[in-house]
């Protein structure tokens, strides 16, 4: 899929297509999706704590 | 009825709802961090789209030579149409070589830079604002107002990241990602940055989902023409928190503010205690005079503004209130701890095993949202808490380790005597560690300073730093003490 920002357009930056405005948000509105794999990271993190915990603390 | 045994339990039961009280400011982090990955589904994006407006900008300048024409150059270059462009920069009554700087600009660019003068200044940056809009709204050309700092820079595609979202008429105001942006960065910069990375694209984003943002960012927000004609067509000027004022009214007349995580604005920020210091009491008492202001809104739910929500109300109240739960909290450890309860344990380690799983939760999540910054200030993205503190959490969560096996490392086995004088500082740290903060204020300019004031920041922690701060900010209200624009000095660090 072509992005945003690989496209040839705008030729001039000042001007920017619509197009190619609209392809910009719609991979920004894209990428926020890569919010919920980092959200599971953060929470392995605790995860591990708490097994470390369990396994030679308790 | 065994009055005694009652009255030890009802001293029982107060002590442990006081402990309770530190247990908010946690689970208003956890609210917010929680709500953070629901912004993949419910964000504004879906409203947006292109949409590039008329943009009048307005910069407040007041001596901000070394950083005007750097500023005013970047914004002649963002990919944005220029003849959809105008900048006015207020002077405000400089006395350095400011009206030279804008003048030379203003030749270079006719038409797009304009320079506006006030003759008398040091009112604050609210009046030098209006100075500003009043010649901007004198014709229609406008259609939509960004007001920023002097020293802030836009990187190329920022602005029209903010303007798209201008395409869904009930958006009010837009603003953007505040970064840190100092070429030489030291221990409390590297600091200030991470902490924006958790303050805007963590906890903004987190608002974005909650439907109601606490503040536009002072250099980056972004208004319609309507939005500010229907908010009197002025910035407030009655206390030191017009952003925060501003925010909420656009909110309270139905509009929405909307934050874009990556519009990113680099600004220059204190690089020593004093001068952060002076900033964030500003901060703090405005945000005693925003919450006097809007008592009415407070927790009462409203079908024009989501500013009544219950998990606004517990976010807004527990940074400003945080101070107060880290004292209570304390007191009432000790003071389950002084009668021998056997709940201190218990509740110490709820406590604190909950703040250390929210605190690892938010600042590996955080860390993730600016790589770039959490790179460079990793030190200060693991101490952030303070080391102390993170001591204090391994206690928690691990407690054979720092009573057992740590001492057993030295070959020592602690007695009942130096176990209860142990517990009994762990309990009492957090309070001091605002001691340890105001310390560390104290000998930054002397001798000793450049050594021991970083060493007591990275030992109390940031966040305890931030806290003295605000508990300074209660003693200066109690004292009706002057509130006074103290302006934050800006050297032109910034880099892009």
């Amino acid at each position: 899929m072509t992005r945003a920002r690989d496209m040839d357009v705008p030729l001039d930056p000042r001007h920017p297509s619509d197009e190619y405005l609209e392809r910009e948000l719609n991979d920004d509105r894209r990428g926020e999706y890569r919010l919920l794999p980092k959200t599971v990271f953060a929470l392995v993190f605790v995860a591990v704590l708490v097994v470390i915990r369990q396994v030679f603390f308790v | 009825m065994n009055w005694g045994t009652f009255g030890y339990d009802v001293v029982e039961v107060i002590f442990v709802i006081l402990v309770a009280t530190g247990a908010v400011p946690v689970l208003a982090g956890a609210i917010s961090f929680v709500a953070i990955p629901f912004h993949s589904v419910k964000n504004h994006y879906k409203k947006a789209g292109p949409c590039l407006p008329r943009v009048a900008i307005v910069v407040p300048a007041w001596n901000e030579a070394a950083v005007l024409a750097e500023s005013i150059e970047r914004l002649m270059g963002l990919d944005y149409p220029l003849d959809r462009l105008r900048v006015y920069v207020v002077d405000d009554a400089s006395t350095d070589n400011t009206p030279e700087v804008v003048g030379a600009k203003a030749l270079q660019y006719p038409g797009s830079v304009f320079h506006l003068r006030r003759d008398k200044g040091g009112e604050g940056k609210a009046h030098t604002l209006n100075h500003g809009i009043r010649q901007i709204l004198l014709d229609d050309w406008m259609e939509a107002l960004l007001v920023m700092d002097a020293d802030v820079i836009y990187t190329k595609d920022s602005l029209r990241k903010m303007t798209r979202h201008l395409a869904d008429p009930k958006v009010g105001a837009v603003s953007a990602y505040i970064r840190e942006g100092s070429a030489d960065k030291n221990y409390l910069t590297r600091f200030i940055g991470f902490e924006y990375v958790l303050s805007q694209p963590a906890a903004r984003r987190a608002q974005n989902v909650l439907g109601a943002q606490a503040c536009l960012a002072g250099g980056a927000q972004l208004h319609t023409r309507e939005n500010l004609m229907a908010l009197g067509g002025e910035i407030d000027t009655s206390s030191l928190a017009e952003d925060t004022i501003t925010t909420f009214e656009t909110q309270l007349r139905g509009r929405e503010v909307v934050f874009e995580p990556l519009a990113i604005v680099l600004s220059e920020e204190p690089g020593t205690i004093d001068a952060l210091w002076k900033q964030r009491l500003r901060w703090a008492r405005g945000n005693v005079s925003v919450t006097a202001r809007y008592k009415k809104i407070w927790f009462r739910p409203s079908k024009v503004h989501n500013l009544g929500s219950a998990a606004f109300g517990i976010v807004w109240f527990s940074l400003w209130l945080l101070p107060v739960a880290m004292v209570t909290s304390s007191v009432g450890l000790v003071g389950l701890l002084l009668i021998h309860s056997q709940l201190a344990v218990i509740v110490f380690r709820a406590l604190w095993i909950g703040a250390a799983a929210t605190f690892v939760f938010t600042l590996a999540l955080a860390a993730q949202l600016d790589s770039g910054i959490s790179r460079r200030a990793w030190r200060e993205v693991i101490t952030f808490p303070g080391i102390i503190s993170i001591v204090v959490m391994l206690t928690a969560f691990f407690p054979k380790l720092t009573e057992v096996d740590i001492p057993g490392i030295f070959g020592l086995t602690l007695n009942d005597a130096s176990l209860f004088i142990l517990t009994l500082s762990i309990y009492i740290w957090i309070p001091f560690s605002m001691v340890g903060a105001w310390i560390a204020r104290r000998v930054e300019s002397t001798w000793i300073g450049g050594f021991l004031s970083p060493l007591l920041v990275y030992l109390v922690g940031y966040g305890s730093l931030l806290c003295a701060v605000t508990f300074d900010s209660y003693i200066k209200e109690i004292r009706h003490a002057e509130a006074k624009w103290d302006k934050t000095e800006k050297t032109g660090r910034v880099v892009a």
